[in-house]
């Protein structure tokens, strides 16, 4: 217990979680891709870690690299945080809607002063936006600006693992949730593209969209997709921090899964840019009055 | 348990970014190659209202700082290190919108 508490263990733990995460989007995102066999062999050549070792100081501007350094920074402190208290701490400060909003918005400010084409800019508007609206939408559905209060779900008795699903009481917030899934894993993809121009900040970029990512599915998961606690393996109390690492893990995996699949089979379902958004409001409108009716908050 | 330690890893990675940034700008003098460094290239010439909508995001950034930040006001806890690490991108990004202003008017 003594080690838990000297912050040995949870940093050792969460570096290691943070790497397994990276290595299991790269490892789902080469397996679900459609690829004819000589263009495997190319991509295989042209594999990302061989790519980070050709990278070049001379490519790099000084000012792009400062900007991804600090992005890079604050997005590792934040994630670290975040796993480490999911895991080992119980600090509610973190999950804050204003904390969660504020880092985001730093974060994407300091791409936005990076990008340089026109619908780049778009995107990341959209992006940032929507991060801000889905968030709102959480707090307004528990009626708090602390997004992991619990509230368990009013037509399940409260012995059934699937009780403190809130996505199942408030099934409209899956749309934006996994539009904002699919855009930062197609903006993954895409920097592990552009590590070909062998520069340093590149190569930052692209680890700090994973780390986004995986900070974005690490929040969802904690909200609406049931918390830590809900998979019970082993059921001993001894274990229970084991019991957590692997429902992190089984639930990280299965939405990275889905999202992978998502961009491939139907891109469209997500694609909010040419959409009249009218219907989408109405439905999640409809479904918090519908929510807080039955349970009697109105 | 609450409470855990991770200010280490904001000593950690910032000491290893400074790093790097030194011998990135360590080898450019040596080659004396700046050739990337154009202040040019960081002006986008494809949006016109640049500056509007950086100086929007900012103003809307420093409302949700400030509500961040003032809530523990007292000055040994507003520079803490998880402070700075906001509030230095925070400045850092009004001083690039400040200078990329009046070439972006320009276009």
């Amino acid at each position: 217990m003594n080690s838990i508490n000297n912050g040995l263990i949870p940093v050792v733990a969460t570096t290691f979680i943070i790497v397994l995460f990276i290595v299991i989007i790269g490892l789902v995102d080469k397996l679900l891709r459609h690829e004819a066999i000589a263009t495997y062999r190319e991509s295989l050549r042209n594999f990302r870690i061989v790519r980070v070792f050709k990278i070049n100081f001379l490519n790099t501007s000084l000012f792009s690299l400062a900007l991804s350094l600090i992005r890079f920074n604050i997005l590792s402190y934040l994630l670290i945080k975040t796993i480490g208290n999911m895991l080992f701490g119980s600090d509610t400060n973190l999950f804050n809607i204003n904390y969660v909003i504020c880092y985001v918005i730093v974060c994407e400010f300091l791409f936005f002063l990076k990008t340089k084409k026109k619908n780049e800019i778009n995107e990341l508007s959209t992006i940032s936006l929507s991060i801000v609206f889905t968030l709102g939408l959480i707090g307004l559905y528990k009626l708090s600006s602390n997004l992991i209060v619990e509230k368990k779900i009013f037509w399940l008795d409260s012995d059934y693992a699937l009780s403190s699903w809130s996505i199942l009481e408030f099934p409209a917030l899956v749309l934006p949730m996994f539009y904002i899934l699919v855009s930062l894993y197609t903006r993954i993809i895409k920097s592990s593209v552009a590590l070909k121009y062998n520069s340093v900040d590149r190569l930052f970029d692209y680890l700090s969209n994973n780390l986004l990512y995986i900070y974005m599915v690490c929040l969802f998961l904690r909200t609406i997709v049931g918390g830590v606690t809900d998979i019970t393996l082993i059921g001993s109390a001894e274990y229970t921090q084991i019991d957590t690492l692997i429902s992190i893990i089984i639930k990280f995996t299965l939405l990275s899964v889905i999202t992978r699949l998502l961009i491939r089979f139907l891109p469209s379902v997500v694609d909010f840019k040419r959409r009249d958004l009218t219907p989408l409001m109405l439905l999640i409108t409809f479904n918090i009055v519908l929510i807080h009716f039955l349970k009697g908050g109105l | 348990m609450e409470g855990l330690n991770f200010n280490i890893f904001i000593i950690i990675s910032t000491g290893l970014s400074i790093l790097l940034f030194t011998w990135a700008f360590f080898v450019k003098t040596r080659s004396n190659n700046f050739k990337t460094d154009l202040e040019k290239q960081f002006v986008t010439s494809s949006v016109k209202n640049l500056r509007t909508t950086m100086q929007i995001s900012l103003s809307i950034l420093a409302i949700f700082l400030l509500s961040l930040i003032v809530k523990n006001w007292s000055l040994d806890q507003l520079f803490t290190r998880e402070n700075l690490l906001l509030l230095v991108p925070f400045i850092l990004s009004l001083v690039i919108v400040l200078r990329i202003e009046p070439q972006s008017r320009k276009n």
